[in-house]
C-alpha cells in the first residue's frame, strides 16, 4: 500500500491506535485534519461556501473545538451533492441502512477507501490479535443476497478484509424473517473445534447487534439450543442499540445470553461503534465498557441545542473528528447519538485516547405540527417517520377536571359520562348570553393571571381576545343562520310567517386535543359551550395542565345579568370534564361511543386513530386535521414604500406565531418576480423583521431534535443556495428557487421561492391547504382565490392574519355543527 | 349598512315604514315568535287587544313601563319583569320615552354584560338587532324617536339625560296608525307638534349639512304649516293627523342626521322641574332662533326654510301652536320664575351634546340670559 498523501495522517497510521498520549497525538491530528479541511475546501464549492459564511480558515493552531461542523442528516439530504473528488474518481456511493429513515449517502473514492480499511485494520488487530482468524458471519452471504442486505452488505465486506475464512450462516426466510442454518453452523462449529492450532482457529462471529438478537440469540436461547464455541472465540457486533433497549435488552443481558448460547466470555464481545458517514472508524468497548478514540480520531460533546462543547462528564450530542473522509467533507460531523467522556487518562485496559460512553441517541424533533405529518406524507415520502411518544398506557385514567377540581384517576368513566349528561338540562337553560358575559369576564381572568404568563407565548392573548363578547357574538350570528338567538328558541325562518327553527345542543361533546397547539382546543371547547353541549376533553400528555388551568378560572367566576339572572362558573364546570389517558386505552372507544359529537384536533395519526373508534350513527364529525400553509405576495404589492414594510413585517408575524406549529402557518412564501424589489431581496429584508417579531413574540424553548432540524437547513442552504438566521435558533429565512412547497422544518424557518406568476402556485393547492396567506390585488385575487378555493384551500386571508382563530375554518363553522336543527310549522 | 370611510350625508331610515288608517295590520307581517308589547300607562285595553290580535307570535307579553324619562333603574325593573322571556320582538306603542325605553330593553337583552360608560360613548355598542327586531308605534307626533339612532335615559344620581348612540336603535318597522292618536287631548298634541318643528329647524340650521336630511325638514315645516289649522279643527281628523305624523317622523329622520341645537340643549334641562318636552322646546324656540340669527348666514338659512316650505316665519308658527294648542306662553304660567336654578340650567345645557351642533356658539353667559328671559 502506498503511503498516503496526508503525511500527518499517514504518521499515525504507523502506530498503534491506542499508544499515542495526546500531547503527541494531538498536534498531529490537527495538521491532519486541517490538511483535509483544505482539501475539502478547494475541491467541494458546497463546503467552501459553508466554510466562507462561517468565516472559517484551516490552521493548525485552531483548538478541535473550533473546527466546522456538519450534522451527519447534511449526508441524508445533500450527500451526494458533498463531493471533494473528480466524478471519475468516486468509486461507490455508500448509504447508510437508514433503520431511523432517510439513508445517508456518502462517495468513496479509492483513497478514502483505502484509509477505511486500514482503519479498521489498525482497529481490529489491537481487540482480536494481527493474525486474521475465520469469521462466521451471522448474516446473510452479501455477495449471494447484496439487494437483500443493502447497507450492511458494506460493513460486511469491510470486515472480511480481516477474515482468514468467511462463512454466511443466516438465510432468508418468509417476509423480513431470517434463519439460523443451524446444521451448517454446527459442522464449522465442529470443524474449528477439532483443529489442534485454537488460537488461529478459534473464529469471530460477526453480526448487527439487532439482528443477532432477533434472529440468532433470542429465540436460541429461548428454544435452549447451545453451541460450544472453542475457547478465544470473539463476537464482533455492530449497528447500536436503540432497538433492542426498546425491547428492554442491555448490554449486560446481551452478554449474558450470548455467553450462554456460544459459549463466549464477555471478555471476548466487542460493542463496536460506528456511523456511515465516517465508515472505517470504529469504536470497540474494552472490557471495562469504555471507547477510546484511536490516534486518528477525537471525540467531542456537545450540547444538542446549542452546540457547545460541554465538559467531561456531561452528556451531549457526539462529535467525531478523523481525517479519514478524502471524498466528502466528513471530517468533523455531529452524530444523532449521545454520550460522554468518561476518562482523557491511560485506560486501565491500557490503552490511550479519548475514553467515552454512548448513551442513547438524540430524540427526532418532536411532532407539533399537523403539518408536519402532512409534510412527509405528501410532499417528502422519504422523511423520517416520527411515531409520538406518549406515555405508556396505563389502566387508569387520569380525571384532570370534574365538577371544578381534580378528582381521583379511574378506571371507567361511566359516572363521570352521567355526571354530565345529567347537567345537560340545566346548560340547555342557561341564556345564551349569560355564557357568553361569563366567558368574555374568565377571559380577561386569563390575561391577569400571572400564572398564564407562559401561556401568552402560545397565543393566550389571542384566545383571550377571541373570546371577547363582541367576537363571540359575531361568530354565533353567522354561524347560527343569522342569529344567536336560535339557541333560545324558536325564530322565523327567513321572515317566515309559518316556519320557525330552533337550535338545540347535540348532547356530549368529546374533544381530542392536539399537542401541536394545545391552546387551540378552546375554540372548539368554547363554541361547544355556547351551544348548550356538556364537554369530555381529553388532553394531550404534553400539556395535560393547561385546559384544566385555564378551566378552573371558572370557579368562582360569576355574572348577574341586568334581569337578575346569576350565572355561576361553578355551575358551568360541572359541564365539563378534562381527562389524560394514555395511547391505546379502551376509554378512548369508550367516550367515543359516547359522544354526540367528536371533535379532534391533530396529525394525521391522531384522526385517524379516532375515526376508527366506534360511534353513534347520528354522532357529528368535527375533524381539524392535518394541513399545511403557505404565503403568495404578488408583484403588485412589492412597490417600495411603507406599505412594503408592512407586508413585510405582517409576514415575519405569521412566520413566527405558535412558532410556527400551526396548521395555519406559512413554511413557504412565494414571492412574483418582476416588483420593485426581488424575491431575494424580499428574504433579506424578510430575515430584518423576522429578528424584530422575535423581540415582540417570545420563542418557546426548542427540543434538541428540532434545533438539529433548524441546523441542518441553515447549513444545506449554506451550502447550496441563500440563507439568514438569527445567532441562536430563534429564526432563519432560506432562499431558493425550487418549484415546489418547502417541506416544513418549523421553529420559525421560513423559506422564500421566487415564481414568475403567482397563479404557477395554484399547483401546490391540493386538499392538504389549510390556509394561504393572499397578497395579490384585482381580479386576480378573485381568480386565484376562486381557484385555489376550487383546489382544495380553506382560508386566503390577509398576510398578518393567517393564523388567527376565524370562522369558518378548515371549512368548517363549527358552531353550525355543533347544534341540531329543529322546525316549527311550515314549510 | 355599509361602513363609511369618513363623514358624509346618507340617509338611515326604518326598514319598514307604515302609514294610514289601519296600517295597523301591518303588525300581521312581522314574524315573531315571542313579542314584547312596551307601553305606557294610558294604554287602552282596545288598543292592546288590537296589538295583540294583530302579531302573529305565539307568545305575547306585555309590560307598563313606569312613567317618566327612562333611567337604567327602570329599564333594569323590566328585565327582571320579563323573568326568562326571551322575546324576539319588541313593539313599542307610545312616545318618544317608550320607544326609547323599549330601545334600552333591547340593548341589554342582547349585550346585558355593557358597562354604565361604554353606553355613554357614540356608536361604541356592539351590533344589535340580532335577536330582536324593534316595532314602533309612536302615538304622538312630534318625538321621531322611531327613526332615531338615540335613546336618551335620565342618569338617576345626576338627573342629566343620557344620549345613547347607535345606529341599530331605528325602528326595523315604523307603524303610523293616525287611529291611535285621535283621541290625544289637544295640548299634548301641540307640545308634539312644536317639537317636531323644533327638530326640522334646528337640525335645518344645524352645522352637520346634509341635503338629504334638509329636503325633509324643509316638507315637514310645510306640512306642520298647512296641517295646524285644520288639526285644532278637528282633532278627530285621521287623514290630518297623519299629515302630522309623517312631518313628525321627517322632521325626526332630518334631526337624526343633523343633530338640534341649543333649544333642545335647554330644553333637556327643563325635564327637572316636570316641564314636558315640548312644552319646553315651546318655551326657548324663539329666544334661540333669535339667538343663532345674529348670525347673518343662520338667518339666511333660516330664510331658506321659510321659504322653501311656504311659511312666513318660524316663531309665528310657533305662536299660532302654542295658541292652537292652548300651550304657555312663558314659564310662570307653568312654575314660578324663582323656582328655577338659571346657573344649572346654563350649565347643563353648556355641556348638553346638542349645543355642539348648534349653528351659533353659545357661551354659559348666553344660556343664563336665555333662561332669565323666561
Amino acid at each position: 500500500m502506498s503511503e498516503d498523501r496526508n503525511l500527518f495522517l499517514a504518521d499515525l497510521f504507523q502506530r498503534s491506535p491506542y499508544e499515542t498520549e495526546d500531547s503527541e497525538k494531538l498536534p498531529l491530528l490537527k495538521k491532519a485534519l486541517n490538511m483535509e479541511l483544505e482539501h475539502h475546501i478547494l475541491s467541494s464549492d458546497p463546503f467552501r461556501r459553508f466554510c466562507e459564511r462561517r468565516n472559517f480558515q484551516p490552521d493548525p493552531s485552531l483548538d478541535l473545538e473550533d473546527l466546522p461542523i456538519l450534522p451527519v442528516n447534511v449526508f441524508k439530504d445533500i450527500g451526494q451533492e458533498l463531493r471533494s473528488v473528480a466524478k471519475e474518481e468516486v468509486r461507490i456511493s455508500l448509504q447508510s441502512s437508514a433503520t431511523s429513515g432517510r439513508p445517508s449517502t456518502v462517495l468513496i473514492d479509492r483513497i478514502t477507501s483505502r484509509r477505511q480499511t486500514k482503519a479498521l485494520s489498525l482497529v481490529l488487530a489491537d481487540i482480536l490479535g494481527k493474525k486474521r482468524r475465520p469469521f462466521m458471519f451471522l448474516d446473510v452471504n452479501p455477495r449471494k443476497y447484496s439487494g437483500y442486505l443493502g447497507a450492511r452488505a458494506a460493513a460486511i465486506l469491510g470486515f472480511l478484509n480481516h477474515a482468514s475464512d468467511a462463512e454466511y450462516f443466516l438465510l432468508p426466510g418468509p417476509g423480513d424473517l431470517l434463519e439460523l442454518d443451524r446444521q451448517a453452523f454446527e459442522d464449522a462449529n465442529a470443524r474449528y473445534s477439532e483443529s489442534s492450532d485454537q488460537k488461529v482457529s478459534a473464529p469471530v462471529l460477526f453480526g448487527f447487534t439487532y439482528v443477532l438478537y432477533q434472529h440468532v440469540i433470542e429465540p436460541m436461547f429461548r428454544e435452549n439450543i447451545r453451541f460450544a464455541l472453542p475457547a478465544g472465540s470473539a463476537l464482533v457486533h455492530i449497528g447500536g442499540w436503540k432497538k433492542l433497549k426498546d425491547m428492554r435488552v442491555d448490554q449486560a443481558r446481551f452478554n449474558e445470553m450470548v455467553t450462554q448460547v456460544f459459549n463466549i466470555q464477555p471478555s471476548n464481545i466487542f460493542d463496536i461503534y460506528g456511523f456511515t458517514e465516517q465508515m472505517g472508524m470504529n469504536y470497540p468497548d474494552c472490557i471495562f465498557g469504555i471507547k477510546h478514540t484511536p490516534s486518528f480520531g477525537e471525540v467531542i460533546v456537545r450540547d444538542p441545542i446549542t452546540w457547545e462543547a460541554l465538559p467531561d462528564g456531561e452528556e451531549g450530542a457526539l462529535q467525531f473528528l478523523s481525517p479519514l473522509p478524502h471524498s466528502y467533507p466528513g471530517t468533523s460531523v455531529l452524530t444523532d447519538d449521545l454520550g460522554k467522556v468518561v476518562s482523557r487518562q491511560k485506560c486501565q485496559c491500557g490503552r490511550y485516547g479519548t475514553g467515552f460512553i454512548v448513551t442513547g441517541r438524540l430524540a427526532e424533533a418532536e411532532i407539533r405540527g399537523c403539518g408536519d405529518i402532512m409534510a412527509e406524507t405528501v410532499m417528502a415520502p422519504s422523511r423520517t417517520t416520527i411515531v409520538r411518544k406518549e406515555p405508556s398506557s396505563s389502566d387508569q385514567v387520569d380525571v384532570l377536571l370534574h365538577n371544578g377540581c381534580q378528582q381521583p384517576p379511574v378506571n371507567d368513566l361511566t359516572s363521570i359520562l352521567a355526571d354530565l349528561r345529567n347537567r345537560q338540562q340545566w346548560l340547555s337553560n342557561v341564556p345564551f348570553e349569560a355564557l357568553i358575559a361569563l366567558i368574555g369576564a374568565v377571559a380577561n381572568r386569563w390575561l391577569e393571571n400571572e400564572d398564564f404568563i407562559a401561556y401568552r407565548k402560545q397565543g393566550l392573548a389571542f384566545l383571550s381576545q377571541w373570546c371577547s363578547p363582541l367576537n363571540l357574538r359575531a361568530m354565533a350570528d353567522l354561524s347560527l343562520v343569522g342569529s344567536r338567538a336560535h339557541l333560545d328558541g324558536f325564530l322565523p325562518s327567513d321572515h317566515s310567517l309559518r316556519k320557525k327553527i330552533i337550535a338545540v345542543p347535540r348532547g356530549l361533546t368529546v374533544h381530542w386535543v392536539s399537542g401541536n397547539v394545545p391552546l387551540i382546543g378552546m375554540f372548539a371547547l368554547v363554541q361547544s359551550i355556547l351551544t348548550k353541549n356538556v364537554n369530555l376533553v381529553k388532553v394531550p400528555a404534553e400539556e395535560r395542565d393547561m385546559l384544566p388551568l385555564l378551566l378552573k378560572e371558572f370557579q368562582n367566576a360569576e355574572v348577574v345579568l341586568p334581569s337578575g339572572y346569576n350565572l355561576k362558573g361553578g355551575d358551568l364546570l360541572k359541564t365539563i370534564a378534562v381527562i389524560y389517558f394514555g395511547k391505546d386505552h379502551p376509554a378512548g372507544h369508550q367516550i367515543s361511543a359516547e359522544a354526540d359529537v367528536r371533535v379532534a384536533w391533530g396529525g394525521r395519526e391522531a384522526i385517524e386513530s379516532i375515526t376508527s373508534y366506534p360511534k353513534k350513527y347520528s354522532a357529528e364529525d368535527i375533524f381539524f386535521g392535518p394541513k399545511f400553509s403557505f404565503m403568495v405576495i404578488g408583484r403588485e404589492y412589492l412597490v417600495e414604500g411603507p406599505n412594503l414594510t408592512r407586508l413585510i413585517r405582517h409576514a415575519a408575524t405569521d412566520s413566527s406565531v405558535f412558532d410556527q406549529y400551526a396548521c395555519s402557518s406559512p413554511h413557504t412564501i412565494f414571492v412574483e418576480t418582476g416588483g420593485a424589489i426581488t424575491p431575494k431581496q424580499f428574504a433579506e429584508s424578510l430575515s430584518v423583521e423576522m429578528e424584530k417579531a422575535f423581540q415582540r413574540i417570545p420563542k418557546a424553548d426548542v427540543d434538541a431534535g428540532t434545533a438539529l432540524e433548524v441546523n441542518l437547513r441553515r447549513i444545506k442552504y449554506d451550502m447550496l443556495h441563500d440563507g439568514w438566521h438569527s445567532e441562536g435558533l430563534a429564526w432563519t429565512v432560506l432562499y431558493d428557487d425550487e418549484d415546489a412547497l418547502a417541506v416544513p422544518c418549523f421553529s420559525r424557518v421560513i423559506t422564500v421561492r421566487p415564481v414568475d406568476d403567482v397563479i404557477q402556485t395554484l399547483k401546490h393547492v391540493t386538499g392538504a391547504i389549510q390556509t394561504i396567506g393572499l397578497a395579490v390585488k384585482g381580479e386576480r385575487r378573485l381568480e386565484y382565490a376562486r381557484e385555489a378555493a376550487m383546489r382544495g384551500a380553506e382560508r386566503l386571508p390577509d398576510i398578518g392574519k393567517m393564523s388567527l382563530f376565524d370562522t369558518p375554518w378548515d371549512g368548517i363553522v363549527p358552531m353550525h355543527r355543533l347544534v341540531r336543527w329543529v322546525s316549527l310549522g311550515g314549510p | 349598512m355599509i361602513k363609511l370611510p369618513g363623514p358624509m350625508p346618507r340617509l338611515l331610515l326604518p326598514m319598514d315604514t307604515l302609514c294610514g288608517a289601519g296600517s295597523i295590520v301591518a303588525l300581521r307581517g312581522v314574524a315573531c315568535s315571542q313579542a314584547l308589547i312596551l307601553s305606557g300607562r294610558n294604554l287602552s285595553n282596545e288598543l292592546l287587544a288590537t296589538i295583540q290580535n294583530n302579531l302573529p307570535a305565539e307568545n305575547v307579553l306585555h309590560l307598563v313601563r313606569q312613567s317618566g324619562e327612562p333611567t337604567l333603574g327602570t329599564v333594569h325593573d323590566l328585565l327582571v319583569k320579563l323573568d326568562g322571556f326571551t322575546p324576539d320582538c319588541i313593539v313599542a306603542l307610545g312616545g318618544g320615552s317608550t320607544i326609547d325605553t323599549a330601545k334600552l330593553v333591547l340593548m341589554y337583552l342582547e349585550v346585558p354584560e355593557i358597562d354604565p360608560e361604554t353606553i355613554k360613548k357614540p356608536f361604541a355598542i356592539p351590533p344589535l338587532k340580532k335577536r330582536t327586531k324593534l316595532v314602533a308605534i309612536p302615538t304622538n307626533a312630534g318625538s321621531g324617536a322611531e327613526a332615531s339612532s338615540a335613546a336618551v335615559y335620565t342618569d338617576a344620581r345626576t338627573g342629566a339625560k343620557v344620549p345613547v348612540v347607535t345606529h341599530d336603535f331605528i325602528s326595523d318597522v315604523t307603524i303610523l296608525e293616525p287611529r291611535f292618536l285621535q283621541d290625544i287631548p289637544k295640548t299634548i298634541m301641540a307640545a308634539s307638534i312644536i317639537d317636531a318643528l323644533t327638530h326640522a329647524v334646528e337640525a335645518y340650521i344645524s352645522l352637520v349639512s346634509n341635503p338629504l336630511a334638509e329636503s325633509l325638514a324643509e316638507k315637514a315645516v310645510q306640512m306642520i304649516a298647512t296641517s295646524v289649522p285644520a288639526y285644532f279643527k278637528d282633532t278627530s281628523n285621521v287623514e290630518t293627523i297623519l299629515q302630522l305624523q309623517i312631518s313628525a317622523y321627517f322632521a325626526g329622520i332630518a334631526q337624526n342626521h343633523c343633530g338640534v341645537g341649543s333649544c333642545h340643549s335647554l330644553a333637556h334641562q327643563m325635564d327637572r322641574y316636570g316641564i314636558g318636552h315640548g312644552i319646553a322646546n315651546s318655551l326657548f324656540l324663539d329666544s334661540v332662533l333669535e339667538f343663532n340669527q345674529r348670525d347673518p348666514s343662520v338667518k339666511a338659512r333660516l330664510e331658506k326654510l321659510t321659504h322653501a316650505a311656504q311659511v312666513e316665519s318660524i316663531q309665528e308658527m310657533a305662536r299660532e301652536i302654542r295658541s292652537l294648542g292652548d300651550l304657555p306662553n312663558g314659564i310662570a304660567q307653568i312654575i314660578p320664575q324663582t323656582e328655577i336654578d338659571i346657573e344649572l340650567v346654563a350649565e347643563g345645557a353648556l355641556v348638553d351634546i346638542c349645543t355642539r351642533f348648534n349653528p351659533r356658539k353659545m357661551a354659559r353667559d348666553d344660556f343664563m340670559r336665555l333662561v332669565e328671559a323666561l
